[in-house]
Parts: C-alpha cells; sequence; structure tokens
C-alpha cells in the first residue's frame, strides 16, 4: 500500500506540473484528489488495515495529500500568472492613438482679455453695468461735457441713426445713465461694443470693445486714480511693468491722463512696437469734470472721482503680439484656436 | 504740428536737448516726437488752441522748462494818410464775428519773398507764394492768428461787409473749387459781392495778384461753433479753419495785424496807413477765477505748497493777486475754471510726483450683475459642449440679411455708414454665424462648431431695442479624432442645447415641429417663448455655398434668463429604492416621442420619476420607466398596476401597438 501511495503521488505530481492550463490542472486534481480517485479509494480502505498499520498509513496519505494540495496550489498561481499575462499581451494597443471624445470649444479672444479685465475690478470691489449701444446724443456726448457742435465731436467720427440717435462711440454714456439713477459710493466696469466711423486697417475696426471704469465718492483723489490703474496695469501685463501717468484731454475728465506702461517687447529701451519711445499707451483716464456731475445732479465739491477706459483689442493685440484688428471679427477658427 | 527748433529758439531761450525737449512736452501733455530736420512734431490735444502755434509751443516750453520768452520786435510806421479813408468796415453779424479789425498798406510791389522767409514757410510745409501772402502765412505760424490779404482794388466801393451769406450763395475758392453756401455760413463781402468765406477760405475774385498795389490786410476774431459748422458742412479745413474752431486769441488778433502790416512794409516796399480799423463787440478782459490751494491738494492727494502753484500759474502767464487768478486771452478757450487751474498746476507740477493710493471708499449697496454672470456661465458651458465661441459685426449689409431671407427693412439702418455691407444693425445672429462657416470653409475648414452670444437691434418707437441672442451653428465632426465618423445634424445640436438648459434646471422644455424660412421643414423645432433649432433649409445653404448639413440654433436669451431665475433648487435625496419596468412597442410615424413620454407620465403620476427611450429600431420603440415613492418602498403589486394602467393608455389612447 505504501507503494500504491508513492506511486500515486509520483504519477500525481508530474500530472500537476505538467498541466498546460487550468482545465488540465482541474483534470488532474480530479483524478488523483477528486471523489472518485484512487487516492480517496485508499483512504476508504484504510479501515481495513490492522490496527498498528492504520496511523501510519493515515499519516502517510494525509502527509501525501497534503503535498499534493500544496503543489496544486503552486502550480495554480503559476498558471493564473500565465493566463493573466497572456490577457494582457493580447491587449496591447497603441497608446499613441488618439482619443475619443467631443473636441472642446474655445473663448473667443476677446471675451478672454475682457473677462480678465473685467475680473482684476471685480476683485477690487468693483459692480458691472451695461447700456444700450444704439444710444441717444445725449449721454454720449452733452451729458459727457461735449456740447452740440463743439470741434472735440469731430474726435469721434460718428455713425449716426438719425438726428438724436447714434452707435454709442466710447462706453462712457453708461457713466452718465448710472450716476443719474443712483447716489455715491459707486465703482462701475462698463464693458461693451462701441463704433466709430473709420475706414478698416490693421489697426481700426469700426466695431470694438472698450471697458470703461469710474469710482466716485467722497475725497477720491488723482493719488487713487494712480493706484487703482497701476494696479490694474501690472496685473494685466506684469508686476515688472512700469507705468506713467502723462497729461491729457478728454472733454468728461479734468485733469485728464493717458496710461502708458513700459513696452513689453523692449522693456523700455525703444523699438518698432513702441516707436522708439520705450512705452506703450493702453488706457485714456482722468478725474471726472465737475460738468459731468452737474448734469447728473452731484455736487462736485462734495464728490469726486474719477473714470477711465480702454479698448480690449488692443490689449489683446499687446499681449499676444498679434498685428492685424480685423482678425477679431473674422473668425478664422485657426485664429481663434490659439487662445 | 511741426515745430522748428531754430523758429522756437527765436522765440524762447531754452538750453535743452531736442530729445530732453521732447521729453518735457510729452510729460507735459504734448505728445512729442523729434523729426528730421530739424524740427519737432508735437501732437495738439483738442482744447489746447493756444498751442496751433509757434509760439504756444514756446510758452509751454517757458512755463515747463523754466525758460525766458523773447519779447517780439516790430517798427511800425504809419503814414500820414487815414485808412479810415480807403476802406469802411460793417459788421452786421457781430456774434458770429466779435472782433473784425484791418489795415491798410499801398504803393506795394508784389514780389518773391526773400530767401529767410521762404526758408522759415518751407520748413512748416507752406509754399511760398508771394511777399504779402507768405507775411499772413508767416503770422499764421508763428502767432496761431490767420490773416487775409485782399486787393483792395478788388473790394468795391472801399466797402468791406461782414455778413452771413444768402442760403444757395455759390462761389469759388482759393483752391479753385465752388462752393454753395447756408445762410448760417459767414463772408466777408464787399456791397456787390463775397470775397472770403469767413475763417476759412478766401476766394479768387479778390486775391492779391502780382499787379496789386494796395492791400486790405484783415485780421478777425470769429465765432468757434459757426466757422465749425460751415467749415463740416462745406467739408473744406483749412489752417485757418482748424484755428478759429478751437478759438483765436483776442490779443493776437491786433498783434498780428501790427506785426504784419510792418513786414509788408518792409518787404513789399509800401505804406502802411495811419490807423486801424476795429470793429469789436465790447472788449474781452480777462477772466478772474479764485483758486483754493487746499482743494488743489484735496482732488490730487498731492501737498503741493502754494507758492509752487502760484509759480506755475505765473509761468504759464497767469495774473496773480491772492487767491484770485487771471486768465491770458490766449487761454480763455480752454481754462475758465478752478478745476482746469488744477490741471494746470498738475500737468506742470508733474503727475509722476503724486503718490499713488488707494482709494478709502465703502462698498456698500454694491452689487453682482447676474445678467453679466449668467452670459459668462452660458458661455463656458457651450464651450464645454465643443463650441467655439465667435464674434461677429454688428453691423450688416441688406445683403446679409436677404440671404437668410430676412427683410432689410425690419432692421435699424445707419444713415451715414461707411459702406453698404455695414449699412444695418443685424437682426439676428444666424446669419453672421453661417458667414463664419462659409469663410472658414474656404480655408478647407470643415468642422465648424461656433456660437455667438451678442445682441440683435430692432426699431422702436424711442430708441431701438436690443436683445441679447445665443445662436450656435454646427457642421461637419465634432469629435477629437477623424476614426469617429458621425457628423454633426439636428439631434446633436439639439442634445447641446438640452445640456445647456439642463444646467440650468429647465428639463421639460417642450421641442415642438416648426417652420421657418431659414430650416429645413421636418427638421426644425420650436422652443416656446425662446427660438428655433433646425438644419439649414437647402435652399439657404445654397446661398451660402454649403453642401454639408448644417444645423443651428438661436434663442432670445433675455427670455431664457428669466426662465432660469429661481430654478435649481435643493431636494433631498431619495430613501426608498426605485423599480422599473420597460415596455416595448411599435409606434406608428404621427406618434412622437414627446406624446408617450407625456401620456406615460402623465398616466403615471407622481410615481413616475424619470422615462426613458433605450432603444430604437425603425418604427420599435423600447421605454423604461422607473417608479418610486418617496415615502416608502414600492411593491410589485402597486409597480405592476401602475404600469398595466400605463400600457393601456398607450394602446387607448395613441394607437400604438405593445409588444408583449
Amino acid at each position: 500500500m505504501e507503494e500504491q501511495v508513492n506511486q500515486i503521488e509520483q504519477q500525481a505530481l508530474k500530472a500537476i506540473s505538467s498541466a498546460a492550463d487550468l482545465h488540465q490542472l482541474e483534470d488532474a486534481r480530479v483524478k488523483y484528489l477528486g471523489k472518485k480517485s484512487e487516492f480517496t479509494g485508499l483512504l476508504r480502505s484504510l479501515g481495513s488495515l490492522s490496527p498498528e498499520k492504520r496511523p501510519v498509513m493515515g499519516a502517510l496519505i494525509n502527509k501525501t495529500k497534503q503535498k499534493l494540495q500544496h503543489a496544486l496550489v503552486n502550480r495554480k498561481t503559476v498558471l493564473m500568472n500565465a493566463d493573466q499575462q497572456q490577457k494582457i499581451e493580447a491587449a496591447k494597443l497603441d497608446v499613441s492613438l488618439p482619443g475619443k471624445g467631443v473636441k472642446l470649444g474655445r473663448l473667443h479672444p476677446l471675451t478672454q482679455t475682457m473677462h480678465e479685465a473685467k475680473q482684476i475690478f471685480i476683485r477690487l470691489g468693483y459692480e458691472v453695468a451695461e447700456g444700450p449701444e444704439i444710444e441717444l446724443d445725449y449721454y454720449n456726448f452733452d451729458g459727457l461735457n461735449i456740447p452740440p457742435h463743439h470741434a472735440s465731436r469731430d474726435a469721434f467720427s460718428t455713425l449716426f441713426i438719425d438726428e438724436h440717435l447714434l452707435l454709442r462711440t466710447h462706453t462712457s454714456p453708461v457713466q452718465v445713465r448710472v450716476m443719474e439713477k443712483r447716489k455715491p459710493p459707486l465703482a462701475i466696469v462698463a464693458p461693451g461694443r462701441v463704433y466709430r466711423r473709420d475706414t478698416p486697417d490693421a489697426s481700426h475696426s469700426p466695431v470694438f470693445q472698450q471697458l470703461e471704469g469710474f469710482l466716485v465718492d467722497e475725497g477720491i483723489t488723482f493719488g487713487d486714480l494712480k493706484g487703482t490703474l497701476t494696479e490694474f496695469t501690472q496685473q494685466m501685463f506684469g508686476r515688472d511693468r512700469k507705468v506713467r501717468f502723462r497729461p491729457s484731454f478728454f472733454p468728461f475728465t479734468e485733469p485728464s491722463a493717458e496710461v502708458d506702461v513700459s513696452c513689453m517687447l523692449c522693456n523700455g529701451k525703444g523699438c518698432r512696437l513702441c516707436k522708439g519711445s520705450g512705452w506703450i499707451e493702453i488706457l485714456g483716464s482722468g478725474m471726472i469734470d465737475p460738468n459731468v456731475f452737474k448734469a447728473v445732479g452731484y455736487d462736485p465739491e462734495k464728490y469726486s472721482g474719477f473714470a477711465f477706459g480702454m479698448g480690449i483689442e488692443r490689449i489683446h493685440m499687446l499681449k499676444f503680439g498679434v498685428d492685424n484688428i480685423r482678425l477679431y471679427y473674422e473668425d478664422d477658427l485657426r485664429f481663434l484656436e490659439q487662445f | 504740428m511741426r515745430v522748428p527748433i531754430n523758429w522756437l529758439k527765436e522765440l524762447v531761450n531754452f538750453k535743452q536737448s531736442p530729445k530732453q525737449l521732447s521729453e518735457l512736452l510729452t510729460m507735459g501733455g504734448l505728445e512729442t516726437v523729434i523729426e528730421e530736420g530739424g524740427a519737432l512734431e508735437v501732437d495738439i490735444i483738442p482744447n489746447r488752441a493756444d498751442c496751433w502755434s509757434i509760439r504756444g509751443i514756446a510758452r509751454e516750453v517757458s512755463a515747463l522748462a523754466k525758460a525766458p520768452l523773447v519779447p517780439a520786435r516790430s517798427a511800425l510806421v504809419e503814414a500820414d494818410k487815414k485808412a479810415a479813408s480807403v476802406v469802411k468796415v460793417e459788421v452786421r453779424d457781430k456774434k458770429l464775428c466779435p472782433r473784425y479789425m484791418a489795415r491798410v498798406i499801398e504803393n506795394i510791389k508784389i514780389a518773391p519773398s526773400p530767401d529767410w522767409l521762404k526758408q522759415k514757410l518751407e520748413s512748416v510745409g507752406i509754399r511760398s507764394i508771394n511777399n504779402v501772402v507768405d507775411v499772413t502765412n508767416y503770422m499764421l505760424m508763428e502767432l496761431g492768428q490767420p490773416m487775409h490779404a485782399f486787393d483792395a482794388g478788388l473790394i468795391s466801393q472801399g466797402t468791406i461787409v461782414v455778413r452771413r451769406a444768402e442760403a444757395g450763395e455759390k462761389v469759388k475758392a482759393l483752391d479753385e473749387n465752388e462752393y454753395e453756401l447756408g445762410n448760417e455760413m459767414l463772408v466777408i463781402a464787399d456791397p456787390e459781392k463775397p470775397v472770403a468765406i469767413a475763417g476759412v477760405m478766401g476766394l479768387a475774385n479778390s486775391e492779391v495778384r502780382s499787379d496789386t498795389s494796395t492791400v486790405i490786410l484783415e485780421s478777425a476774431f470769429f465765432d468757434r461753433v459757426s466757422i465749425h459748422k460751415t467749415s463740416t458742412n462745406l467739408k473744406l479745413r483749412s489752417e485757418s479753419s482748424v484755428r478759429f474752431e478751437r478759438g483765436v486769441d483776442w490779443v493776437a488778433v491786433e498783434e498780428a495785424l501790427d506785426r504784419g502790416a510792418a513786414l509788408i512794409a518792409e518787404l513789399a516796399g509800401g505804406q502802411v496807413l495811419k490807423g486801424k480799423i476795429d470793429k469789436k463787440a465790447g472788449n474781452r478782459k480777462p477772466k478772474v477765477v479764485t483758486l483754493r490751494p487746499q482743494r488743489v491738494n484735496q482732488l490730487l492727494g498731492a501737498k503741493i505748497k502754494p507758492a509752487e502753484m502760484t509759480g506755475i500759474l505765473k509761468r504759464l502767464g497767469f495774473g496773480i493777486k491772492g487767491s484770485k487768478i487771471s486768465i491770458p486771452l490766449y487761454r480763455a478757450a480752454d481754462i475758465e475754471r478752478e478745476i482746469d487751474l488744477i490741471e494746470e498746476i498738475a500737468r506742470v507740477y508733474g503727475y509722476h510726483k503724486i503718490e499713488a493710493t488707494m482709494p478709502n471708499t465703502s462698498f456698500a449697496g454694491k452689487k453682482v450683475d447676474v445678467l453679466d454672470l449668467f452670459h459668462e456661465q452660458v458661455k463656458t458651458i457651450l464651450t464645454g459642449c465643443g463650441l467655439t465661441e465667435v464674434q461677429t459685426d454688428s453691423m450688416v449689409g441688406p445683403v446679409d440679411l436677404q440671404k437668410a431671407g430676412l427683410d432689410p427693412d425690419d432692421a435699424v439702418r445707419i444713415a451715414n455708414p461707411l459702406v453698404v455691407d455695414q449699412s444695418l444693425m443685424r437682426t439676428m445672429l444666424a446669419p453672421s454665424l453661417l458667414k463664419v462657416i462659409q469663410h472658414n470653409r474656404n480655408r478647407q475648414i470643415e468642422d465648424v462648431f461656433i456660437f455667438e452670444l451678442g445682441k440683435a437691434y430692432h426699431p422702436d418707437k424711442k430708441q431701438p431695442k436690443e436683445k441679447w441672442v445665443l445662436s450656435a451653428a454646427v457642421t461637419g465632426s465634432p469629435f477629437l479624432s477623424a476614426l469617429d465618423k458621425m457628423q454633426a445634424d439636428y439631434s446633436y445640436l439639439k442634445g447641446v442645447l438640452e445640456n445647456l438648459l439642463a444646467r440650468f434646471g429647465l428639463k421639460n422644455v417642450q421641442f415642438e415641429p416648426a417652420e421657418d424660412q431659414l430650416f429645413q421643414p421636418g427638421r426644425t423645432a420650436q422652443l416656446k417663448g425662446l427660438g428655433l433649432l433646425g438644419e439649414l433649409h437647402p435652399e439657404v445653404a445654397r446661398q451660402y455655398d454649403l453642401e454639408k448639413t448644417v444645423c443651428l440654433f438661436e434663442l432670445d436669451l433675455d427670455a431664457l434668463f428669466a426662465m432660469t431665475r429661481g430654478k435649481s433648487k435643493y431636494r433631498t435625496l431619495p430613501k426608498f429604492p426605485s423599480v422599473s419596468r420597460d415596455i416595448a412597442m411599435f409606434v406608428p410615424a404621427e406618434v412622437s416621442y414627446q406624446m408617450i413620454v407625456d401620456l406615460i407620465k402623465k398616466t403615471g403620476g407622481s410615481l413616475v420619476e424619470e422615462v426613458f427611450l433605450f432603444d430604437r429600431y425603425k418604427d420599435s420603440q423600447a421605454y423604461r420607466i422607473v417608479f418610486r415613492d418617496p415615502a416608502k418602498t414600492l411593491t410589485d403589486l402597486v409597480v405592476n398596476e401602475k404600469h398595466q394602467q400605463i400600457v393601456k393608455a398607450i394602446e387607448s389612447k395613441l394607437q400604438v401597438r405593445i409588444r408583449r
């Protein structure tokens, strides 16, 4: 019997180690350790042995069974690993193939720049307000201290609808509309489209976009204008930019200032972009003229404030080196997808 | 304006280099660059009428560089004969001509100007004509006072009449062109005929000729607004009109007359007759304004000493008596209030010396612009759905509207358009998007997924209506990879729209069949109160030369905004499980998906949580109904009963055959 056990062990171990896959391994298990196997038969026949031999043989059979079970588990692990490996092999792919899904859209570059500019002021506590593009001449001119037939109206080559309606030439009318309705303190930015009767070329478009802003309260100073617009310019163009304020003229501000930023291309040394001056004009600004306050019923002795306006196309052009303003309204996807 | 440095040196004694000078002027408010040929190019801002001359710039240099002005020298010798015996002046409109001065110079000989004068005029780009006209131009450029010389022999009865033109009066100006005048325009005339369009240009009939022996020299002050209107209406600008419409110097009117007369006599060898004609409506005196030094510092946020303020004003030519500041007449056009003086002080003091601060203000009452925020959200969602934002011109041409079947008469019309293609305000955005697709298609870009959020304009009583509109247009494949073959069609864009609406909590917006000239019949839906969605009508597609399927929607965004307010609400998450049942059926063409879903929801009542179509082949459709009771676990008994009611309702009310 002992011999028989050894023989089964030898055969079983051979069958286990030579099983090529999990099926063959299972077959081997059934054959050598299953309920109907020789081995099980041997176990059952233990009863017929003498009481002295019984424990000896029982121990031998159990030991062998454990050995075989151990061999089975080991072989199973080996085969499972191989099986998984095979599946992995089969599933290999070209990881460089294009992905699936819908291509994302983009926001228009002017929307992005407008958002950026607007957000800087919103973080500084400003509100957003809007006004009509087809505007009454009162709000576009008279209310902003630009009387009828005044030479300074010519600076805004205006597109008219009729005698008193026009396409607003700047976003400044929003100042008058907001101030007519509300009392200080006010801190407002007004984004929107404006129109000029300009022949289109690389730097002129009859339609373009401005962001207007103004702040009115008691005790607002020119120093506050400088601080606010320096902060804006450096957030927009970088902390390393220098900012300068140059006296200028706008009918609705007094004193008025153009805001220049040190040239981003040559860093102020002078180049083609800044026409050799080292400075680039980016904003018009000034202290709101007392006549504008009077027109909306504010007391200019009590309140003061500043206003500013900027062209969004110009800022985007400067930041990205775009050389033709017409690209913004042509909507060539090859242009739009660059931003 | 071109300012030769040598000429400037005659008027002000400065030591600065051209580079320093241009920097000084620029930071003082007159943007200046250095030009070739020893000159500066100075950009004169519109309010600085006083700077339209070399002397004006000299005054600025004097104030900014603390350099002394050089006084002008002129030796006028008058003859015994009186000017009044040769010329009489009658000003009939004193409002449009508050001051008219004239002198007479006799026995002159017209000749070319001496070289120094020729060169001087050349250096500012003026062609030399003769020794009389050149003198008037010399005074114009140096003092900013326009002058005119008439041949006295051509002035009938030696009488100058300053009057309004007669309506329709036709004249031939020195530029050889004929102009038709209006009765709001001022002319210089003699008793028979106009001899000059006042302040704008002289006429050929009275100009100085080679045989002229007596000239009447005019120096006047005309109303700014009137000159501006005349010059604008005639589309005629001149060196004179540019200066008059900004305002000339009351004092220089006389100064130019005297210096001009003396110089003509010197160069053309005649005699200046005794006396000058000076017809004026009162005398102008410098206006006096009170300056409060503490107000200056309060508004600027600066600490400028009062003595420094008065020092600056003194250098600019202002008179000072304590706090009373008198404004020189050459600054009368731009300075009349304290605030104007504050600006003068600030710019000469230097903006750079004023400390930058942040405003100390309260944010009481400030609020978020929810509409602006909504627009940004809409744009962000659509880009996430694969659409790229475009921005198109709000001005369109009649053809753009007609192509899309729209009537140009419904659009707001621009009275003075630059071109006909930009003569109307768009009434819809979709036609502009089709143009963008065409533009890109012509550049071999076949997959175009775009939207625009912008305004459409409609005529209305007082002021046109401006409405926010959202429009989208898609064509081609939306996918990253060309391996995915699906092309965008109606259902693709409907999906985008459903995503957008769902994001704002609008789950039950109905898409109903609709017809519209822009869209293909049978592939068009109307969203009540919002707008239309559909595939482009083949006829319209042909107009834009588009062959592939294009799908569009255009929505009233203001209406959508109103619908979205307060839509998002919190509901507790369900505590009990749901049960679902499927129904398969054969659906005839007249029965829509919407009809089936509506009927299931109506019949199932509050127990039906969700219904969706999960299989569809030819006329066979399969729906899944999800039942849930928020208060307890549903039993099969309840669900089966509800489900049977639904099956019966579909069979009896929709003539749909249920698959069992």
